[in-house]
């Protein structure tokens, strides 16, 4: 953290290039600025290159990414995958007649259109397709002479009255009210298996082209008088990727929001442009990186450009910053930059690698997406370094920046106080700062009172991924309300890999863990093989209810699972080995699925014997419930790690516990009342929210380095507290403000993404990114006074006259040799 | 219409049966030694768990105790409730075998029969229950009754013994289906395969009743009811059993239908069988004649009775109740506001029904008719 190695004086204004010693500075100055064309070209070379692959970027929302790989229950449910089909892949699709009932010969006829064309959508799994028009879905009624049946749909459907009479019929017949027929009869489902793989190309499935592929069909079909509600893992994988085709276009609204912020900042066209070309070229170099490496765009990796693109500007801004004042002192511009390099290049590494530590942290989380979201923002740090510490430095010693910028520039910095800075000062009197220290206290309380509830999970009906009033999640609640089963799937997978699961005792077993299930609040109902086979059972016996029974007898056992088999083949592999218990749950809160976990593990522990087992846990609240215990270990393990660097950082920074205090607790408030605000917006702790506490943390520890760099270099000077806090705030305050507002102001372009978690991390970066600012302003300061008081000797009879306040702040971040401790 | 593999001996089976003389029963349960803690507790070992929201179980039977409704249903379920319905209590029971009838013979005796070949005892107006019998006894038994005369030389006793190891096979596969008891003395239960035995003292023995009835076919036995005094068996392929006091055999009658009975019903004047696809027979001389009656629906009728105050209410499987006059002549059809495949029907006070279905119980005010 020492870089003293550019003493000011060695630093002379230079007004004529041919005046300039280009053997001074270090050798790697030496290299970069004498061979200035060559780098620009390289990189011009590099950026083409990168620009290419960085289109040719795929996009994908893979949920395999989002589970917590190496939890056991994600690592159960992948060694049993194959046999847990029904669990799978599907698309539901419920058509609707606003008008009436489906017994209507217009809507029937648009349901046979509908349903051909869905048929030969890629990738549908046809033989297990169901609907009202597919033959497989049939009734079945033991009479005197025995079994009686056919196809719900009569095969002489003509529209008639009579057609119609008969297909209500048969659908009463048939059981499916509920399952494939809505409740209240006015609309009715088609189900649709889908395939991972195209069966004629090997194709994976393109989740984006069926997904427009399926809005053709729907907005075709709406016209025709139907509605139309489809839900399923296809499609939220599509809404997904079109949601983060849609915050794609965000980045271009951050963009010129940036832009227009440092272009406030400089009021230099030149230099701004500058600016933002080098970021973006950090951000291009990132993207082609990704694709290279083999990475595609998912909902989280789509955040890294954001990020790299805010740091690299508002840091480079503050570079140009040194340039515009060494130019308008009448240093040529080419020897401006080699200046402002020698001065900030090890400190800019500095600050760029405590950022890359902050995004490092998040790769002890067990979960591919924030592993890959820490891979790929600390690439793009790093690529930060070359661009905006390279690149930038090399390209102004070319362009140079306006002049009347630069002018403006040394006039905003010969000492004149700012009303804003005068107001910021008042926090170094004591009075002042004791009211805001009590204030702080009790926000902090207050944050506390309120975190304390702080759920972990996620907490909306629907999918979670998406926003509550989505597309996605209202039709999901139409279907949740006019059919029986739940969305919110738990699967416990059982397996008897020696000895099979059709046997009395083991489908006992699992008719056992189901009653227990069904008790519990929270739990809808549940299906297995033995709630299945029930029912089953009793067809063999004339359908009478006293047969609704799990038989000891091998035949008829057996018989009844071959039915469960045939009826439902995800209920049962073929070889009898493996099946799921599905719950079916009221919502996904973390309560439930932890009751349900529970429960589960209680009963393994209890029954589970060397060869039967009931392992945890499939489908969707399986994985969340995986998701949820990997999360709540990592939000501690995150929260520790991260503090614990930062702590690390500063002390060896300020060399002083004192300080490490007062650039810590401000950060400290901050996270507790993140956890406030998440509370009041009902916001879990999830997979999503990890990253905002690393980068909160990690990030907004920029702000107070910056400043109490300065003050403690002024306070070791002899400064008192207010005059050492007013040279820091004018050296660094407007720097601290840009980095606030331009990361803010690039996250909080996520709020309006359909993808809620974007939503979500969103909302926090930006409230913790501010809200560090203000605790660095306003906290830091009044800390200071108590904790960063100089010592009665040390106060100089006069402060040394600093050789102008343009000084660089990083030039200031010198150790600091005394301060009180 | 049956899967078990022992069809094409069914005769043969129930002949041998047959030949079963009295069990003396005693209710203690067979313990299993498992080595491993968490080994297989068969249902007849391990006492029903404790279960809530009681009043949406699925419920197959009802009866009445005094004042007191309890009802039965699946995985050893027993509750019963003594205000109408509003809280149910679930009882002590000491299997978890599906149970499928229950009945009182008084306030406080009665008798509940299941899967398992289970039948259930309680003293205590259905609080507390213990098992008088079970499929396993009834094999143990039978063995004990056939091998000393088997390894005497007597032939028949050896081909009961090897069919009855068939049968057994599987374990206690065989349920009862129904009980009936017309005093605390004396009772019946029947079931599957012709199954049917007889108590005289409260259960403390049962005897096998194959001989006391005219069912060489070994048809199912699927409900028991006494009605005026005499006893019926509702059973398959249209028989209805009656209960003949001076031979005490249950002869047969052939009511012209081909298919299932699931019970009768019946009041002073009438008697009432019903059964698959909502098929409807009367009888007006107590059963020795039968005609059919137009249905309403073709739902299968799973449970009715005579209402004591006129006419008949059955309930069938699609969740709906048909509603006779005092004779039997027409019905009419009234739907539930919900819908549940409903499984038993007795009286309450007033112009209400308890009825109970696959998911649970409620109370059903009559229409007047």
């Amino acid at each position: 953290m020492s870089f003293s190695s550019a003493p000011l004086d060695h630093m002379p204004v230079i007004g004529r290039v041919e005046d300039f010693d280009t053997r001074s500075g270090s050798t790697f100055e030496r290299l970069i600025f004498n061979n200035r064309f060559a780098i620009v070209l390289a990189c011009a070379a590099v950026t083409i290159g990168l620009a290419f692959c960085a289109l040719r970027l795929g996009v994908n929302a893979s949920f395999d990414k989002m589970m917590p790989s190496s939890h056991p229950y994600i690592e159960n449910y992948k060694a049993n995958a194959a046999s847990l089909r029904g669990l799978g892949n599907s698309l539901r699709w419920v058509v609707e007649n606003p008008s009436g009932d489906i017994y209507d010969p217009a809507y029937i006829a648009t349901l046979r259109e509908l349903n051909d064309k869905l048929f030969l959508l890629p990738g549908v799994d046809r033989s297990f397709m169901k609907s009202l028009w597919m033959p497989v879905v049939r009734w079945t009624e033991i009479t005197e002479n025995g079994f009686d049946g056919g196809p719900v749909m009569p095969q002489d459907y003509d529209g008639s009255p009579q057609a119609l009479e008969k297909l209500r019929q048969n659908i009463y017949r048939s059981g499916i009210v509920g399952s494939l027929v809505a409740n209240d009869q006015h609309s009715s489902m088609v189900f649709i298996p889908l395939l991972e793989r195209d069966g004629v190309t090997g194709q994976p499935l393109d989740y984006k082209q069926l997904r427009d592929q399926m809005q053709a069909l729907k907005a075709e079909y709406e016209v025709k008088g139907v509605r139309i509600h489809i839900i399923g893992f296809a499609k939220l994988a599509g809404d997904l990727i079109h949601g983060l085709l849609q915050v794609m276009v965000y980045f271009l609204v951050a963009a010129l929001l940036v832009t227009a912020i440092i272009y406030a900042y400089t009021r230099c066209v030149r230099s701004t442009a500058l600016v933002i070309a080098c970021s973006l070229t950090a951000v291009v170099w990132q993207l082609g990186l990704m694709h290279l490496i083999g990475y595609v765009l998912d909902p989280f990796s789509v955040l890294v450009p954001f990020m790299i693109f805010a740091i690299g500007v508002s840091h480079g801004a503050q570079k140009m910053n040194g340039i515009m004042q060494d130019i308008g002192r009448g240093t040529h511009r080419y020897v401006a930059a080699r200046y402002t390099f020698r001065r900030l290049f090890l400190a800019g590494l500095t600050a760029l690698m405590a950022d890359a530590v902050g995004f490092a942290v998040l790769s002890i989380i067990d979960i591919p997406a924030i592993r890959d979201l820490a891979l790929q923002a600390s690439i793009g740090v790093a690529i930060l370094t070359l661009t905006n510490l390279l690149l930038l430095p090399v390209l102004l010693s070319y362009t140079g920046v306006g002049a009347k910028a630069a002018a403006r520039a040394m006039r905003s910095s010969d000492g004149r106080e700012h009303p804003v800075i005068k107001g910021l000062l008042t926090f170094t009197d004591p009075r002042v700062a004791r009211w805001v220290l009590l204030g702080t206290v009790a926000l902090t309380l207050g944050g506390l009172v309120v975190s304390r509830q702080l759920k972990i999970g996620d907490l909306d009906a629907g999918a979670p991924e998406l926003r509550a009033d989505s597309e996605y999640n209202r039709d999901d609640t139409f279907i949740t309300q006019h059919y029986q089963l739940s969305s919110d799937q738990f699967a416990v997978i059982v397996t008897n890999p020696k000895n099979r699961l059709d046997n009395f005792e083991s489908v006992m077993e699992m008719d056992r863990l189901e009653q227990q299930l069904r008790d519990l609040p929270g739990v809808q109902t549940t299906s297995s093989l033995a709630s299945l086979g029930r029912p089953l059972t009793a067809a063999g016996f004339e359908g009478t209810p006293k047969w609704i029974t799990i038989n000891r007898d091998p035949a008829v056992l057996n018989e009844s699972i071959n039915n469960v088999n045939a009826a439902s083949p995800e209920m049962v592999n073929d070889g009898r080995t493996v099946a799921p218990i599905i719950a079916f749950l009221t919502d996904h809160k973390a309560e439930t699925l932890s009751s349900v976990v529970k429960l589960v593990e209680a009963f393994a522990a209890t029954h589970n014997t060397a060869d039967r087992q009931f392992l945890l846990a499939a489908g969707n609240a399986g994985i969340e419930a995986a998701t949820n215990q990997t999360v709540a270990r990592a939000n501690y393990q995150m929260l520790g790690l991260v503090y614990a660097v930062v702590i690390v950082l500063c002390l060896v920074t300020f060399r002083s516990w004192r300080a490490v205090l007062v650039a810590v607790l401000p950060l400290a408030v901050t996270s507790v009342l993140a956890e406030a605000l998440m509370v009041m917006l009902g916001i879990g702790v999830k997979v999503a929210t990890l990253p905002v506490i690393a980068l909160g943390v990690g990030i907004g520890i920029d702000y107070s380095l910056y400043l109490l760099t300065v003050y403690l270099s002024h306070l070791r000077q002899g400064c008192s507290v207010r005059e050492a806090y007013r040279r820091s705030l004018l050296f660094t305050g407007k720097v601290v403000a840009l980095i606030g507002i331009t990361l803010s102001v690039a996250v909080a372009t996520w709020i309006w993404s359909p993808i809620k978690f974007q939503a979500d991390m969103g909302i926090l970066l930006a409230f913790m990114f501010l809200w560090n600012m203000v605790g660095a302003l306003v906290i830091v300061p009044s800390l200071a006074v108590y904790l960063l008081k100089p010592k009665a000797g040390d106060i100089a009879p006069a402060a040394p006259a600093i050789a102008g306040m343009q000084l660089e702040n990083e030039a200031l971040r010198e150790r600091p040799r005394r301060v009180s401790a | 219409m049956n899967s078990f593999p022992e069809a094409k001996n069914r005769g043969l089976v129930r002949g041998c049966c047959a030949m079963l003389a009295a069990w003396a029963v005693s209710s203690g349960a067979l313990a299993t030694t498992a080595k491993d803690a968490n080994a297989f507790q068969d249902t007849l070992d391990v006492p029903a768990i404790a279960q809530s929201k009681l009043a949406e179980r699925s419920l197959i039977g009802i009866a009445r105790a005094g004042d007191r409704l309890v009802a039965v249903g699946l995985r050893g379920l027993i509750m019963y409730t003594d205000d109408q319905g509003a809280t149910w209590k679930q009882a002590n029971v000491p299997v978890q075998s599906d149970l499928l009838a229950v009945q009182f013979a008084d306030p406080h005796q009665g008798w509940a029969v299941g899967h398992d070949g289970v039948i259930l005892h309680s003293a205590d107006a259905g609080q507390t229950w213990t098992k008088q019998m079970d499929g396993r006894t009834a094999q143990a038994q039978a063995r004990d009754y056939y091998e000393p005369l088997a390894n005497g030389g007597d032939e028949a006793a050896a081909q009961a013994l090897g069919v009855i190891d068939a049968n057994y096979r599987s374990g206690p596969a065989l349920p009862y289906l129904d009980v009936w008891f017309s005093d605390v003395a004396h009772g019946y239960v029947v079931g599957a395969f012709g199954n049917i035995m007889a108590t005289h003292d409260g259960g403390k023995t049962w005897e096998s009743w194959l001989l006391h009835i005219d069912n060489p076919d070994g048809l199912h036995l699927n409900s028991i009811r006494g009605i005026n005094g005499r006893i019926y068996i509702a059973a398959e392929q249209g028989n209805v059993f009656r209960l003949e006091p001076g031979s005490q055999r249950f002869e047969r009658i052939a009511t012209g239908y081909t298919g299932s009975f699931f019970g009768i019903a019946g009041n002073a004047r009438m008697l009432l069988a019903y059964g698959l696809r909502g098929t409807l027979y009367r009888s007006q001389d107590n059963g020795s004649t039968w005609a059919p009656v137009k249905s309403p629906s073709q739902a299968t009728i799973t449970a009715g009775t005579a209402l004591p105050a006129a006419g008949f209410v059955l309930v069938n499987s699609a969740g709906q109740l048909l509603l006779g006059d005092d004779n039997a002549d027409s019905f009419r059809m009234v739907s539930l506001d919900r819908y549940m495949r409903l499984t038993s029907v007795i009286p309450l006070h007033g112009s209400a029904v308890a009825l109970t279905g696959l998911s649970g119980v409620i109370e059903q005010r009559l229409p007047s008719q």
